[in-house]
């Protein structure tokens, strides 16, 4: 069991070292100066699609951003002859992610807006948001071996995973929508702004855990098959 | 000039390598007109649904919209060439280089002028494909022109500061809140305005606005933009020579 604390210790360290925390920080503060100006009913509509967008660097691009270099150093093909297993990986970097968006997006929501949101639904929100990011980041990322092919495809990505946004703004309407898995995270970090139906906070809660076990079951395939037999490298 | 030329001659092959590689080229071709695309046919439809719905009128808003693309593209382009010199320094390309006649001025010349014209053809396509405000041929390439410097500044940030790809990300989200400055300054009345001037992406987009309002004084913003980035083109390149230099 000591195996994934020394992950998580070792995605630490690896993370600060990139700049990730300092990043975050910069970015917090650069926000909350813009939103300070903005009232808090405005903020109120805003909050939670501006976290759901931040999270997509955060989580998706960092991710993708970490695998690549590991692959240019070869330190991914030398996990496999660790007793490391690839569930414990993706662990280690969601749980590592995850922490850094909590942090930061409690830091931006309670400096501009105050304290006057209910934490738990935000913070169940964030980390379901990290899970299905880092898991669904690692899954595409794996196929390429430079950044620069993965750029362009990577916007289309992260348009698909953005979709329910299209009705948090009312612009598109309809029940498909509660099928997809970003919805049910997204309903939570409105719930914490507004009030919700309980019903939508439990679908958010079920579903958007429902989404966790087969995107981990993906990406333990994924590294099965591009890390560990190294097929189709492109 | 010769040594410019000598340049190109030396690195496009290397970079048109390196693109042939990545598919990166086709990608800023294609996605440029993608984005227009998407503008033109999915804005007005936008609109509509909204002036049903909320009677809100999103015409009002067209010319905010596009000043995004005044610094969008040249973002883009900066970032996407400051990823390609990432790829390069993690393989090596930039340290064989050294071992090249290319004199470093003509390389730093090359790395400035490169992204900047693709900047200026991207802006010059995707404007007229977008079609929501009018924009005439000669205001439209004093825009791409102006906003161009912003290419080279943002790729070498990233090639300046990023030790490697992961960092590079990292740097990416921090500068990726300079997007947002320009657009929020819109809604703010001068002289309060004037405090966006401090982020270099705000003068091309305020020119935008002059430009369309029928200002005959938008040259001036732009002169102002190119000049400011221009200063902050010369610590960076300092940098990226250093390090460079290993």
């Amino acid at each position: 069991m000591s195996r994934l604390p020394a992950a998580v210790a070792c995605d630490v360290r690896l993370q600060y070292r990139n700049g990730f925390y300092a990043a975050a920080a910069f970015v917090a503060v650069v926000l909350v100066v813009l939103l300070r100006w903005l009232p808090p009913e405005t903020l109120r509509l805003l909050l939670p699609a501006l976290v759901l967008a931040n999270m997509q660097v955060n989580t998706f691009y960092f991710v993708a951003g970490l695998v690549l270099l590991e692959k240019a150093e070869g330190s991914l093909e030398a996990l496999v002859v660790t007793p490391l297993r690839p569930g414990e990986y993706l662990t280690s970097k969601v749980l590592t992610l995850a922490l850094l968006s909590l942090v930061e997006a409690m830091t931006i929501v309670v400096a501009s807006y105050g304290l006057g949101f209910n934490p738990w639904p935000f913070a169940a929100g964030i980390a379901l948001t990290a899970a299905l990011y880092c898991l669904y980041g690692f899954v595409v990322v794996v196929r390429y071996d430079s950044i620069n092919e993965f750029l362009f495809p990577s916007m289309l990505y992260t348009a698909i995973l953005s979709l329910p946004l299209l009705d948090y703004f009312g612009l598109w309407e309809g029940w498909l929508v509660y099928l997809h898995p970003v919805q049910a995270p997204l309903v939570l970090l409105e719930a914490a702004f507004r009030p919700v139906p309980a019903r939508e906070v439990a679908y958010g809660l079920l579903y958007g855990t429902l989404w966790v076990a087969p995107m981990a079951a993906w990406g333990v395939k994924a590294f099965g098959r591009f890390v560990v037999a190294r097929e189709g490298v492109r | 000039m010769m040594k410019a030329i000598r340049a190109v001659r030396a690195l496009g092959p290397i970079d048109a390598r390196g693109i042939q590689r990545d598919p990166l080229l086709r990608w800023l071709v294609v996605y440029p007109v993608f984005l227009a695309l998407v503008i033109r046919w999915g804005v007005p439809a936008l609109a509509a649904r909204l002036e049903g719905r909320y009677d809100f009128d999103l015409s009002g808003y067209y010319v905010l919209l596009m000043s995004f693309l005044v610094e969008l593209l040249p973002i883009l382009t900066g970032m996407v060439v400051g990823f390609l010199l990432l790829d390069q320094k993690d393989d090596g390309t930039l340290t064989a280089l050294r071992v090249t006649p290319l004199t470093r001025a003509g390389y730093l010349a090359y790395r400035l002028t490169m992204p900047m014209a693709v900047s200026v053809v991207m802006t010059l396509a995707v404007f007229p494909i977008a079609g929501l405000v009018r924009v005439a041929p000669g205001p439209l390439l004093l825009m791409a022109l102006g906003s161009a410097p912003l290419a080279p500044l943002f790729a070498l940030l990233l090639g300046a500061f990023a030790g490697n790809k992961v960092e590079g990300f990292a740097l990416g989200k921090a500068s990726g809140v300079l997007f947002i400055p320009p657009v929020l300054a819109y809604f703010v009345d001068p002289p309060w305005q004037w405090a966006f001037g401090l982020m270099p992406t705000y003068w091309p987009v305020k020119a935008f606005w002059v430009q369309q309002a029928g200002g005959r004084g938008y040259p001036a913003y732009l002169l102002v933009g190119a000049a400011y980035q221009a200063l902050l083109l010369v610590p960076l390149l300092r940098r990226f020579d250093r390090v460079m230099q290993g």
